[in-house]
């Protein structure tokens, strides 16, 4: 078990300061920062000028230890836009997205495992199709429309609940909606596929064979068992929508760490959009490593 | 009786079978006809306005009329021309964005799952690196930065979306290197890019072919939310996505500018999703 910790450590801690590299040079190397900075019509002069205000002119690899020394201090930099502190503005935005990514979770998974536990009852019959088709269709719906249309229904119709902004809980029961039917279909899938694994078991057999109920055999001998591809596609899914909810965010005006990213994309703030791009790697880089460590733990054969 | 017939046959006999495959082949299909047939087809120009006929209701509605059967938008678009040219643009992007990936990851996943060791190690770094970077996001942020065209949009999607044909052909390739066809081979003094391309490339292109498919789906929505917030495609190209943000802040008094456009890419990613796994179910030997 040690071994396997270090090594994955390891990894772990390499896939960081890569990501963090690729972070901070996909928005140097995609265009003229300083041009960007210094506006439409900027003379050469001018562009030269903020440059060297911003240290733009100096060796890119310099400026990348420069960042990253910074960074592992705790130090962000500075928002261009606002003066403000980044570390301080991702701190203050990221409980908004953490809520709506953790709440989008548990409602996909709370309508995928009861479904793909349903479906894998029932191999091949026509139940069993219409609930991959509709877990399929979860998936298939674009979440910012789908946030749109729900806001059309619930919000402008029948006034049940706000549309906009992030005051209560009651702000996130849509945007959770919109952005959770997405995450259904693969956990349902990967549900399915488990229990289909697991209800052919002698164990399974002998649960039935001494009488319990259907209910208990299902939940209480086979699930367990089945779900542990279900942790490591629940992480990663996490960490996707951590990262996803950009847009989901700017439709529903919730003030998370996408909205904070959104704007300041809009405004060119690129030390606030290469941290918030960074700090969302290393989440789903640690969400993905605490799951491989529960799967490990759950099965021990992973440890090898 | 199956066992007489070739394998190909044998697939094909499936596939007619295969009812979610048809009905999405068949949708898909469609949806592609008309993209590609896309000015001969369209009834208007999608960026001719026309300012005498802004916001016609389409024909279904009591005051609409089959002038203009999905009705205008704001600047008097015909919907309808703008949506299949939508289409266009959607199946274009998604599908040239799918064949880049596939090609990066297929190599960086045949190379690793070939190879092993250090080459492997470093192909599986790669995958970790690519898989922590949030898709959305990056592809905002160079989108803006750059401020280009549909051209770096591709690329760019392309550059983000390898990952799963990596994984998938890592593991495929690591089960076919053992395989007695790869090892004759190997005795017969065969090259290992001999190998790889001869050998073993053609015993992945169905699960490739799958996951294009799939990713084609996936790219299609993706694509949409970037035109969505206008990070996308750049106007005045027609996209499904920037006909949304348009019909956005009509929506209260002409819910089908927002509706058509979001429940054509819910089709078509229905169906292809469909069709994807149906390819699937049919080429895989069970």
């Amino acid at each position: 078990m040690r071994r396997f910790l270090v090594r994955r450590l390891a990894v772990a801690v390499l896939v960081i300061v890569t990501v963090s590299f690729v972070g901070f040079s996909l928005l140097r190397l995609s265009g003229n920062l300083a041009a960007v900075l210094a506006g439409e019509g900027a003379s050469p002069r001018e562009v030269a000028r903020v440059a060297a205000q911003y240290g733009l002119d100096r060796p890119f690899f310099i400026q990348y230890l420069d960042w990253a020394g910074n960074a592992l201090r705790g130090n962000l930099g500075k928002s261009l836009f606002t003066g403000e502190s980044v570390s301080h503005l991702i701190a203050t935005h990221i409980g908004v997205t953490a809520a709506l990514a953790f709440a989008s979770l548990a409602l996909g998974l709370a309508l995928a495992i009861p479904l793909g536990v349903f479906a894998a009852t029932r191999p091949n019959s026509w139940l069993d199709r219409a609930s991959l088709t509709f877990a399929a269709s979860g998936y298939a719906i674009p979440s910012f429309w789908f946030g749109l249309i729900l806001i059309y229904i619930f919000g402008v119709r029948l006034r049940w609940l706000p549309t906009s902004g992030s005051d209560g809980w009651t702000h996130f029961v849509l945007p959770t909606i919109a952005l959770g039917i997405a995450t259904m279909p693969a956990i349902m899938r990967l549900t399915r596929a488990g229990m289909l694994d697991v209800l052919s078991a002698d164990y399974v057999r002998t649960a039935r064979a001494k009488g319990l109920r259907t209910m208990t055999v299902l939940y209480r001998h086979a699930l367990p068992n089945a779900i542990l591809p279900v942790v490591s596609i629940s992480a990663a899914q996490l960490g996707m929508l951590l990262g996803g909810s950009v847009i989901i965010e700017s439709v529903f005006a919730l003030n998370g760490i996408g909205l904070l990213a959104f704007q300041a994309i809009a405004n060119a703030d690129f030390p606030v959009v290469q941290s918030i791009l960074i700090f969302l790697s290393v989440v789903y880089v640690v969400l993905t490593l605490i799951a491989e460590l529960i799967n490990a733990r759950l099965d021990p054969r992973i440890r090898l | 009786m199956e066992t007489s017939l070739s394998p190909r046959r044998l697939m094909l006999r499936r596939a007619a079978r295969h009812g979610g495959l048809l009905t999405g082949g068949a949708v898909v299909l469609l949806i592609a006809l008309v993209a590609a047939l896309g000015p001969l087809v369209t009834p208007y120009s999608p960026i001719a306005q026309d300012t005498l006929h802004t916001l016609s209701d389409p024909a279904w509605m009591a005051t609409g009329s089959w002038a203009h059967p999905f009705g205008t938008d704001a600047l008097g678009r015909d919907v309808l021309s703008r949506l299949i040219f939508g289409a266009r643009t959607s199946l274009l992007i998604a599908f040239t964005a799918s064949v880049i990936a596939a090609i990066i990851g297929t190599a960086i996943g045949m190379l690793g799952g070939y190879f092993g060791g250090r080459i492997d190690a470093f192909a599986v770094y790669l995958i970790n690196v690519k898989l922590a970077l949030p898709i959305i996001l990056v592809a905002l942020a160079v989108i803006s930065i750059t401020r280009s065209g549909v051209g770096v949009l591709i690329v760019i999607l392309g550059l983000l979306t390898w990952d799963r044909y990596a994984l998938v052909t890592r593991s495929l390739t690591q089960q076919l290197r053992e395989r007695e066809f790869v090892l004759a081979a190997h005795s017969a003094g065969a090259s290992d890019a001999f190998i790889i391309v001869r050998e073993l490339l053609p015993n992945l292109l169905d699960a490739v072919i799958v996951l294009i498919t799939l990713e084609v789906a996936a790219l299609i929505l993706i694509e949409a939310a970037l035109s969505f917030v206008g990070l996308g495609v750049p106007p005045p190209t027609p996209s499904w996505g920037s006909m949304i943000a348009d019909g956005r802040s009509l929506m209260f008094f002409k819910p089908y500018l927002v509706m058509i456009p979001g429940i054509a890419i819910f089709v078509l990613v229905m169906a292809i999703n469909l069709a994807g796994d149906g390819i699937r179910d049919v080429t895989t030997v069970r």
